[in-house]
């Protein structure tokens, strides 16, 4: 066995084993299953966040952005600052509902806030249908950095049914908790292999990141400012893009519900300080994004520039290193992509729904063996219908920054009503619907999902007024 | 709201101000800052810049926490 194929299999099947121990420690119930007990400090919920944010996209897409696409790419940093600011003003608040009322999820909160259990199934079915893309994804993505960085040693196929199984386990067993643990691990490899590569390659094929850059402006004079390669991709479309993003990122359901798992709204105000240090090594990577661009021209698919580049620069065994650390990155998004989606389906579309005498014990048991079944279904996608949710990606974050809206105005505005809610995300889902899917994103130079949530936004406000009572 | 409420609320504007609203501004190459082209030397420095923004933010919340300030919109989540 290769010294690469080792590292990748050891870093699988370990993470896994933590994760599985990180739950056996508790008695597990509901609570601690889906928000860990609400007991996570600044230091757990900073690693989980990073281990949710970090996905197989932030690794192998923002390089390939960076190398295909050039300045658009910088709307990654960008965004998750954004992002993390808005969580400071709107999170604690939302803590002190979900703490106060036993919530665990986004839609228990739009159920509790507009005292509609069927508003709930509908944000649950829209947060589903926006999840499962991403499930598939990830698994898509993990198949392919395996098998890269193992030198065709492990199959794609193989590297996502192992991965598979073993990411199912931990979630089964420890819920939560399991992903906060294996982000540990997670987070430790990414950073390592992201600093040593980002720092590295820049230094190794021009003397410094300065020297590079200035090579490539020689180059491609027009890369690094908006629009870049990408002549769509204006400066506007980094203003709407960036807005829609951030104030979208925290309404993904998986990431909402990380309000309900921190200890208290002082660990949320805390952790929404620091986190915008994580995007530094967010620069790393598009630093090696740019050098792919200067070493290894002309590739077909500028999402492996990343491991092109690695393979070609580095010894096997640190590819291996780099692919475990890969393999690792896709598998804490998605067990908590799964986690979410299998709760979402148990608690708020099967509970709310149809069986509101249901007890916990019975969701908990539902949203378990959901878990394997939205696994098995995202694994089916990915061997055999790689291509059917594509579509779906295009409007994920369109579709999640929907409850914008619903989520600000419900904590802050006492004037919404729960009619202005359903007719403004109704409206905004739609209309980001009819734009991606016909071809119009971007519109006049904004971002389809942009304009979706502005005229959401006036529905609800203007609905609200007239209907309050 | 009360006076703390409200300049921590200025705050968490700055990053939207200049990592949105300036972009048009900053859209160029030179000068080149520490190696990097202007345009991602002035995305980094305000993205850096955020957790210290934030950390006054949340200073001046704690220290006008125990004034008591005008009642208004808030806690609309108690009705």
């Amino acid at each position: 066995m290769s010294p690469a194929l080792l590292i990748i299999l050891l870093t699988i099947v370990i993470s896994a084993a933590l994760g599985v121990y990180a739950g056996s420690r508790v008695k597990m119930n509901l609570e601690n299953w889906t928000v860990g007990g609400r007991r996570f400090g600044v230091i757990i919920m900073w690693l989980l966040m990073a281990g949710e944010i970090y996905t197989t996209f932030t690794f192998l897409g923002a390089s390939g952005w960076a190398y295909s696409r050039g300045a658009p790419t910088f709307y990654i940093l960008i965004y998750g600052t954004l992002a993390y600011t808005v969580s400071f003003y709107i999170l604690p608040a939302v803590w002190k509902i979900g703490q106060r009322y036993g919530l665990h999820t986004q839609p228990d909160f739009f159920i509790h806030r507009y005292q509609s259990r069927w508003l709930g199934v509908l944000v649950a079915t829209i947060g589903v249908l926006c999840i499962l893309p991403y499930l598939q994804l990830q698994l898509t993505g993990l198949g392919l950095i395996v098998e890269v960085a193992s030198e065709g040693a492990i199959a794609s196929k193989t590297a996502i049914l192992i991965s598979f199984v073993l990411t199912c386990l931990f979630v089964y067993t420890s819920g939560l908790r399991g992903t906060a643990w294996v982000s540990i691990i997670k987070d430790i490899m990414m950073i390592l292999a992201v600093g040593i590569v980002g720092l590295g390659v820049p230094y190794i094929y021009f003397g410094g990141y300065g020297k590079m850059f200035r090579a490539l402006l020689e180059k491609h004079p027009g890369h690094l400012t908006f629009p870049g390669a990408s002549p769509n991709m204006d400066t506007l479309w980094v203003m709407s893009t960036v807005l829609l993003t951030g104030l979208g990122f925290y309404m993904w359901p998986h990431v909402f519900s990380s309000a309900f798992s921190a200890k208290s709204a002082e660990t949320i105000k805390r952790n929404a300080i620091i986190m915008p240090f994580y995007q530094i090594p967010i620069l790393l990577v598009l630093m090696v994004g740019f050098t792919a661009l200067l070493v290894i021209p002309g590739l077909k698919n500028g999402d492996m520039a990343f491991l092109e580049l690695v393979r070609v620069t580095y010894p096997s065994w640190f590819l291996g290193f780099v692919g475990a650390a890969g393999a690792v990155t896709a598998m804490v998004p998605s067990s908590v992509l799964v986690l979410f989606a299998a709760t979402l389906l148990a608690k708020n579309v099967y509970k709310a729904g149809f069986a509101p005498q249901a007890n916990e014990t019975l969701v908990l048991r539902l949203s378990r063996i959901l878990v394997l079944i939205i696994m098995i279904f995202a694994l089916i996608l990915a061997f055999y219908y790689p291509q059917a949710l594509v579509n779906l990606l295009l409007i994920g974050y369109n579709g999640v920054s929907q409850f914008f809206p619903g989520v600000v105005f419900g904590l802050f505005w006492k004037k919404v009503t729960r009619l202005a809610v359903i007719c403004g995300l109704l409206s905004g889902f739609g209309l980001a619907a009819i734009l991606v899917f016909s071809g119009h994103d971007p519109f006049l130079g904004l971002n389809a999902g942009f304009i979706a949530l502005l005229i959401n936004t006036l529905i609800t406000v203007i609905v609200s007024l007239i209907t309050r009572s | 709201m009360n006076e703390g409420k409200r300049l921590a609320l200025l705050f968490g504007s700055i990053p939207f101000l200049t990592l949105v609203f300036a972009l048009p501004f900053v859209n160029r190459v030179e000068p080149i800052i520490a190696g990097l082209p202007f345009i991602l030397f002035w995305i980094v420095f305000w993205v850096f810049l955020t957790p210290f923004i934030l950390m006054t933010a949340y200073q001046l919340e704690k220290k006008n926490d125990n004034q008591p300030g005008p009642k208004d919109k808030e806690g609309a989540q108690d009705s």
